[in-house]
Order: C-alpha cells, then sequence, then structure tokens
C-alpha cells in the first residue's frame, strides 16, 4: 500500500515540488494539488457560495496553474500565483452567472432559522455576550451568514473573504486581486459596513 | 455626520480591526470613540462581526480532486495537440527543404543505403550513419571514441536535448523494418545526428534532431508500423531519480507525433500516461470483442532484448541509459532524441 499523500506534503518543500512539477513529475503534481486544494476551495467557495461550482472553479484553478507550471520563476509565491487564478476565474464566473441570474433579494430564513437570526442579532449588537467560535458552528447562524455575503458585491465580498476568513495581509490581497493597496483598504472597510448593514436590516 | 467624515471613521476602524494604526490613528480613533457612541457602537459591531467570520468553519475540497484535475489535463492536451497537427499548415521554407531533401534522396538512396550495408558489414560493433562523423571516430583501440568519453559528453548534451523516450518495435520483417528507418533518415537529412548499434537480437538507433525533423521523421516510420508486432514506447521522465517512465503499449503513429510535437516535460508525462490508460482500455475492448475463441493469433509476451555489444559499458553512464552516441548537435535550436530498438521476432535474423 502506498504512502497516504498527505504525510508526503510535510515533508517536501514547495520549490522541491514546484521544480519537480516543471520537470515533468506527475507525483510531485498531485502533492501541490494536495497541499492547497482544501484552503483555494475554501475561498473559492466563500466567494462564489455555491458547493458544485466551487469544485469545478478549484479544478479549473488547478488545470491552469499546472498548464502555465513552466512559466512560473518564483517572483512571487507559488501560494500567491495560484489565488490570483483561482480568485479571478471566480470573479469571471461570479460576473457572467450574474448576467444568467438575478439573485433573489428575498430572506430565505425559514422559521426554524428564527432561533439562529435572533442569536446573531443579539450578538452583533453586542446585548449578549457569546463565544462566536461556538456560534459559527451554528448551521443555520452559517446559512444567513453565507446569504448575506452573497449580497454583497462580488468586489466586497471577495475581499472580505481574503481578509476576515483567510487572514491574508493587505499586501498579499493587492498582489492576488492586482489592484493598489489604498484600494484594498477601503475595499475592506466598506464591504464590512455594507455586511453590517445587511444583517442589521435582516436582523432587526 | 457627512459622507466624508463617515469614510474616514470607517477606514480609522478598519485599520483598527486589522492592526494597521498608526500611534496618532489610534488616538485619533480613541478620541473620537470616547465622544460619539454611535462610533464605538459601530465598531463593537464590526469588531464581532470579524470575529465571528473568522471563525467560520473551513470545508474541505471534495475527494478526488487531484484525478479529476489530472484527467482533466490529459483531455485538454490531447484536444490541443490533436488541434494543432489538425491546423498547423506547412511553411513554405519546410517544404522546399522537404522538395530538396527529396530530390536529392533520389539521387543518394540507393548509394547511401549500399555504402551504409557495406559499411555495417565491415563495423559490426557500432555505427554511425555519417561516415567520418564524429561519431565514427575511432581510438586506438579500434572502439567507439563516444562510447569512452562519458560524464562529460552526456551533460553538454542533456544541455541541449529532451529525450522523448525508447521506441521497442518486434517485427518477423526486421530487413524491411530496419530498411525504412534508414530510408527514413536519409529523406530526412538526419544523418548527422543518427548512429545505429546491432546486436544478436535486433538493432538500435539513436535519433537525434529537431521537432520539426522528428515529425517528419515520425511520419516516415509510420508506414511500418503494419510490420510490427510489438510497438512499445517507453517515455522518459526527464528525472531518473523522482520519476518512471511511462510506457505506451501498441502506440500508434498519431500518438507518437503528438508526443513528438511537446515541448513541456509535465504535458509530455501527462499525454503519454492517457495514451498508455487510452491504450489499455482499446486493447481491452478488442479483446471482449474477439472472445476466447476469436480467429486473432495471440501476441507472445516478449522481454525486452538487450543488445550485447557495447551496451554494458554504456549503462554505467550517469545519464539515460541506451545509445549515447555523440551527435552533430545545432546550438541554437533545441533537439529530441529518439531511441529506436527493433527486434527480430524468434527464429529471425535481421540486420540493421
Amino acid at each position: 500500500m502506498s504512502e497516504p499523500i498527505e504525510n508526503k506534503t510535510l515533508s517536501v518543500d514547495e520549490e522541491v515540488l514546484i521544480r519537480r512539477c516543471q520537470r515533468g513529475d506527475l507525483e510531485a503534481m498531485e502533492l501541490l494539488i494536495v497541499r492547497y486544494q482544501d484552503r483555494l476551495y475554501n475561498t473559492i467557495l466563500k466567494i462564489c457560495t455555491n458547493p458544485d461550482d466551487a469544485a469545478e472553479l478549484t479544478q479549473e484553478t488547478f488545470v491552469k496553474v499546472i498548464e502555465k507550471i513552466g512559466t512560473f520563476k518564483g517572483k512571487s509565491s507559488f501560494y500567491t500565483w495560484l489565488y490570483r487564478v483561482g480568485v479571478n476565474l471566480t470573479l469571471t464566473f461570479c460576473k457572467r452567472r450574474q448576467r444568467l441570474v438575478m439573485q433573489s433579494i428575498d430572506v430565505p430564513f425559514s422559521k426554524e432559522m428564527n432561533g439562529a437570526g435572533a442569536q446573531l442579532a443579539a450578538y452583533l449588537s453586542c446585548r449578549e455576550k457569546a463565544d462566536p467560535a461556538v456560534l459559527a458552528q451554528n448551521r443555520e447562524v452559517q446559512e444567513i451568514l453565507m446569504h448575506m455575503l452573497g449580497r454583497l458585491e462580488d468586489d466586497h465580498r471577495t475581499v472580505l473573504v481574503l481578509r476576515d476568513m483567510e487572514g491574508l495581509s493587505y499586501d498579499e490581497i493587492a498582489r492576488i486581486l492586482e489592484v493598489e493597496l489604498g484600494t484594498v483598504k477601503s475595499r475592506i472597510s466598506r464591504a464590512r459596513t455594507t455586511l453590517k448593514e445587511l444583517l442589521e436590516t435582516v436582523l432587526a | 455626520m457627512n459622507d466624508q467624515e463617515r469614510e474616514k471613521i470607517d477606514a480609522l476602524i478598519g485599520g483598527f480591526l486589522d492592526g494597521e494604526l498608526s500611534q496618532r490613528q489610534r488616538t485619533e480613533l480613541k478620541r473620537l470613540v470616547q465622544h460619539d457612541p454611535a462610533v464605538k457602537k459601530h465598531l463593537h459591531a464590526l469588531y464581532r462581526q470579524k470575529e465571528l467570520l473568522s471563525s467560520l468553519p473551513s470545508e474541505k475540497a471534495p475527494r478526488g480532486l487531484s484525478e479529476s484535475v489530472r484527467s482533466a489535463l490529459e483531455r485538454r492536451m490531447i484536444l490541443d495537440s490533436e488541434s494543432a497537427a489538425e491546423v498547423r499548415p506547412l511553411g513554405r521554407a519546410h517544404l522546399f527543404v522537404r522538395r530538396i531533401a527529396a530530390a536529392a534522396a533520389m539521387l543518394f538512396i540507393p548509394l547511401g543505403i549500399l555504402a551504409i550495408l557495406v559499411f555495417q558489414i565491415m563495423k559490426p560493433a557500432e555505427e554511425s550513419f555519417l561516415s567520418g562523423g564524429p561519431s565514427a571516430d575511432l581510438n586506438p583501440s579500434g572502439e567507439l571514441a563516444h562510447l569512452e568519453r562519458g560524464p562529460a559528453i552526456a551533460e553538454s548534451e542533456s544541455a541541449v536535448s529532451s529525450a522523448l523516450g525508447r521506441l521497442i518495435l518486434v517485427t518477423d520483417q526486421p530487413i524491411e523494418v530496419n530498411d525504412a528507418i534508414k530510408r527514413a533518415v536519409v529523406e530526412n537529412a538526419l544523418l548527422s545526428g543518427a548512429s545505429s548499434q546491432r546486436s544478436e537480437s535486433g538493432a538500435v538507433y539513436r535519433i537525434q534532431s529537431t521537432q520539426s525533423q522528428m515529425l517528419a521523421f515520425s511520419r516516415e516510420i509510420g508506414r511500418i508500423w503494419p510490420n510490427c508486432s510489438v510497438r512499445r514506447l517507453a517515455v522518459s521522465s526527464g528525472d531518473p531519480v523522482v520519476s518512471k517512465d511511462v510506457v505506451i503499449e501498441g502506440i500508434r503513429p498519431e500518438q507518437l507525433t503528438a508526443l513528438i510535437r511537446e515541448t513541456s516535460p509535465l504535458r509530455l508525462q501527462l499525454i503519454a500516461s492517457s495514451m498508455e490508460r487510452q491504450n489499455q482500455i482499446d486493447r481491452a475492448d478488442s479483446l471482449r470483442r474477439i472472445g476466447p475463441a476469436g480467429g486473432e493469433a495471440e501476441l507472445p509476451v516478449l522481454q525486452p532484448v538487450e543488445p550485447k555489444i557495447a551496451w554494458d559499458r554504456q549503462q554505467t553512464e550517469p545519464s539515460h541509459p541506451g545509445v549515447e552516441a555523440d551527435f552533430a548537435a545545432s546550438a541554437e535550436e533545441p533537439q529530441i532524441v529518439l531511441i529506436i530498438e527493433v527486434q527480430a521476432r524468434m527464429g529471425d535474423k535481421q540486420s540493421p
């Protein structure tokens, strides 16, 4: 039986993997995919908000990156490069989808979700002390947040995902989105305020 | 509060939440929070919102993603190589060169073949197609000098060329197959980059050329496919330490052409492994169709036969095992190396 691939990734340096991949090593290609697939998928899912689309976009991102891996010179980190391709593909996809489907602005919360909505409202308005880690495990709270994130503009949703969920720095976000640092800061700021207002309106 | 002020406060709060404020900005925000309860409430709400977002659980990628990436890459690359083969027109210069080569071949093939045959009879151990060329240099012990040169030659070669792989052809018509290969070498002006070796079981050719020459050569030798019962290509990994070669059983002429077109080692490996699987499926399908009582003769299971002449010495060389003859390489254009091993089926004699 072959060794689990996850164990191998811990011992193999990224630079070595990329060089091996550039020389045509299929095993190295697989290790690179395994190393980044969860983070990339998670980010894409949060931006596009649909698991099937996210799976397809993640696959497409890896295909694109591996096709072009021979041109990777290591000027930026591989991770940044991968994210740039993934995020751009996802944003293009979101724009196309927006043209095809008018997203519903109705609140899709069911009665069962009212409890979660009230909890969330109490937490955000500081009326109630709650552990965010515990609240975030509530499936209904997750659905409300993801739905509201989906109502943000694509650019705003993207920076919130990269900053507040993935924890990337302003500088990394600027490189991934290929925009100025100032643009990143103002987008994050506006995105947070807009999300807060949306949540207040819905949860009121 | 006007929009400008609001934006400024939002920027300060944003910087605060991300730990990006200077001391002066922190003092400014602190003053604002102390004097305006709305700002304080806004800051607290945004802080909690950020905490909640960062606590959302991460989703795992679907299982089998790497396999589906690999399949998608293979599909796309095969489509690319097929469409490139269909669309790519022959350049005028290429056609001109081909016409000249064809005219020259008409004149010199009979003489060339005769000369090669005579030369091979006189020198059975090892020879280059190019009489008097660098690979025909003899050392004092009467053996080919390039076999003695070792690592230095191998290193300089790997800098300018990439090995495509080793094509094994098993045939019961070795004379026809060998003649066809030689003719293809001559007609495609590959004499300076080709050498051959003879063994008891067959012959080994080492062809080194540019991509366009190799494409023309592969089209020519495609004609001998029906004469060969086994057609196997071991595609070089490019890295003998970390990867295994991909062995394509029953390789077809168009597959060989597609592989020669490929310049990226990774794409080469992906296409090769896809072809390997595809050919396996095709073989299984045809066996199912024929059934156990089918009329087709059973193909013998042939072990690769190592030529005995001067072969052991080459295996000690650090680069790709195989015929490491030297060549007249062009420094400007990347070169492709293809090893062709012709094996006579048991009971047949052949001479390269």
